[in-house]
């Protein structure tokens, strides 16, 4: 299992190498190296000092390693939601940041012989970049990768996956690209998955795509996992803030009604979560 | 390097800074993220006889200077707290405090027993103060004799030292500490987080699952500062400041309006390693200005 395998975190200083607008709200933060950031696997973050004015650092998700200058440095997409990715945007290249991670338990690589199929929505995207690229470094099957965007104004959250060297499909809810529609209806526009291969589903998104991903893996009998996101306090497990509910069948096997997106997630097998309540949070 | 040690009811520490309660987990939390030996003691989160769930969330919000939070006292329970969380906090090399919380005096009682009968806890601490549930804390915090009573129901059931942990939402907050120093309290923990509101505008409701929450961080230090110098000067029994500490010279601020020692949350949640630093803080502060023990400077204010 990967999941044991996944580096402990370091809370560093790490420099600010790069810092591309993408577009109005779409920010590419390359930072240099850390020690244990660099090793990351996909479906992890990292909580990011975002200003002065700010208390409360951010959890943001991890895209990518590549090297800059024969240096390890790591991409994180994000999309400016508030004041704290507003001050966050305002950091130069060249500044430095406290950068507490990599965090939380990441995504379990598909079985030898499963087909992965990825699907990440706006922001949701550039986990399903990492693990994409996981799974091509390991050797497995390449998996089938589906991007969905609401149209232009979510187009740089694309620009990970665009770079896989791998074909990947794009869908657009105004048509403006790719297939119009959702992520599963581009599954659907696809060349069918043949029998008998497995399939495993994962998706990182808003919670109603998540839901649905959710709901045609039970249909199909297939495993699934999911990335959820929450409001952090400290993105370790020692506030105990980031509640997501989880199902009426994980509570009855015993386990306690809240899970931490920090610890217990971001990453959770669908059957765990409890969908509809988690909607009604994020 | 100046003399960092200090006393709070027999309980001798190595240096003044203890994580508070709700802000270091089990222990376990940290784990590669500090050195527990740099730490003077780790407080930790309330142990309940029974599984409690805890709120809905979202559990917190960022305010200007702090931080809110309605976690709702979230734990394994009691049987949890036994199989899962007791041989961590024994192998770590600081002096482990177990926050106690209970609906009912005899559940405090209960729980205090257990855990007083577990090697390796330095002391007990009660929380009669959490503001986020409606019961389990903040009805015994309000009340001079329903203060007094839990605080001596523990007392005579536990061989540990018993910390009580005040709300600062008290009209009289020394009227609360003698009730319960006379009720057998060893040392008094100031104070929760204070009770506040933030709103969403736009969907014009509470940002918060639970509606209300606990103010925290450097907004609410003048508070605490004021509640710690009152009682300092009122009750014979050790203060612990607790409210806002971020640097060496917030904790000295606290140890000379009357502290022993204090506890941080909120700047450790953000910076894990925020406790040991604090600590060389002091350090540095005492040797700067040719202070030899910190133990001197206690209750020193003019």
């Amino acid at each position: 299992m990967e999941r044991a395998e996944a580096p402990g975190a370091r809370d560093e200083k790490l420099r600010v190498v790069a810092h591309e607008a993408l577009d109005s709200r779409h920010w590419l933060l390359t930072l240099s190296g850390g020690e244990q950031l660099r090793r990351f696997h996909a479906g992890q973050f990292a909580m990011l000092q975002c200003g002065e004015a700010q208390l409360l650092r951010r959890p943001l998700s991890l895209q990518g390693v590549r090297i800059v200058d024969s240096k390890p440095c790591v991409d994180i997409l994000y999309r400016v939601m508030g004041e704290g990715t507003e001050a966050l945007s305002g950091v130069e290249p060249g500044a430095s940041l406290n950068v507490l991670g990599p965090l939380g338990r990441p995504f379990q690589l598909p079985a030898s012989g499963e087909l992965a199929v990825l699907m990440g929505g706006g922001v949701g995207i550039p986990p399903m970049v990492a693990l994409a690229q996981r799974i091509l470094a390991s050797g497995g099957t390449p998996p089938r990768v589906i991007g969905g965007i609401s149209g232009p104004a979510d187009r740089a959250c694309l620009s990970g996956l665009l770079q896989l060297p791998i074909s990947v499909t794009v869908a657009t809810m105004d048509g403006s690209e790719g297939v119009h529609g959702t992520v599963l209806d581009a599954l659907d526009s696809c060349e069918p998955i043949g029998e008998p291969q497995t399939v495993r589903y994962y998706a990182c998104g808003p919670v109603p795509m998540l839901a649905a991903i959710a709901e045609r893996a039970r249909d199909e009998g297939a495993g699934c996992q999911l990335s959820v996101e929450a409001r952090m306090g400290c993105g370790y497990g020692a506030c105990v803030g980031c509640s997501v509910p989880r199902s009426a069948g994980a509570v009855e096997a015993g386990a306690e009604r809240y899970a931490l997106a920090c610890k217990d997630g971001p990453v959770f097998d669908a059957e765990e979560l409890d969908l509809v309540g988690l909607k009604g949070v994020v | 390097m100046a003399d960092l040690t200090t006393t709070v009811a027999g309980l001798e520490l190595r240096n003044p800074i203890m994580l508070a309660s709700g802000c270091a987990g089990y222990g376990q939390e940290l784990d590669g993220l500090l050195s527990f030996s740099d730490l003077g003691g780790l407080v930790t989160k309330g142990v309940s006889r029974d599984v409690w769930d805890g709120n809905p969330p979202p559990r917190v919000a960022e305010t200007p200077c702090g931080m809110m939070n309605a976690i709702g006292l979230q734990n394994t329970g009691l049987e949890g707290f036994m199989a899962h969380k007791v041989p961590f906090l024994q192998g770590m090399d600081c002096p482990v405090i177990v926050n106690v919380i209970g609906r009912s005096i005899e559940e405090y009682a209960e729980v205090a027993g257990a855990v007083g009968a577990v090697d390796g806890v330095a002391a007990l601490e009660l929380n009669i103060s959490c503001p986020n549930v409606k019961e389990g804390g903040i009805q015994f915090g309000t009340q001079p004799a329903a203060a007094a009573a839990v605080t001596r129901a523990v007392v005579d059931t536990s061989p540990l030292p018993v910390w009580v942990k005040l709300s600062p939402m008290v009209s009289d907050i020394v009227a609360m500490a003698k009730a319960v120093t006379d009720a057998g309290a060893s040392a008094l923990t100031v104070s929760n987080t204070i009770p506040a509101l933030a709103v969403d505008l736009d969907r014009r409701r509470p940002l918060l699952g639970n509606g209300i929450g606990g103010l925290s961080g450097p907004a609410i230090k003048p508070v605490v500062l004021r509640l710690v110098w009152e009682c300092a000067r009122a009750v014979p029994i050790p203060i612990i400041g607790c409210g806002g500490v971020a640097s060496g010279r917030d904790a000295l601020e606290y140890m000379v309006a009357g502290a022993s020692a204090v506890q941080m949350g909120t700047a450790s949640l953000v910076e894990p390693g925020a406790g040991p630093r604090v600590a060389a803080e002091i350090d540095d502060y005492l040797d700067s200005n040719g202070i030899a023990t910190v133990h001197e400077l206690i209750g020193t204010l003019g």
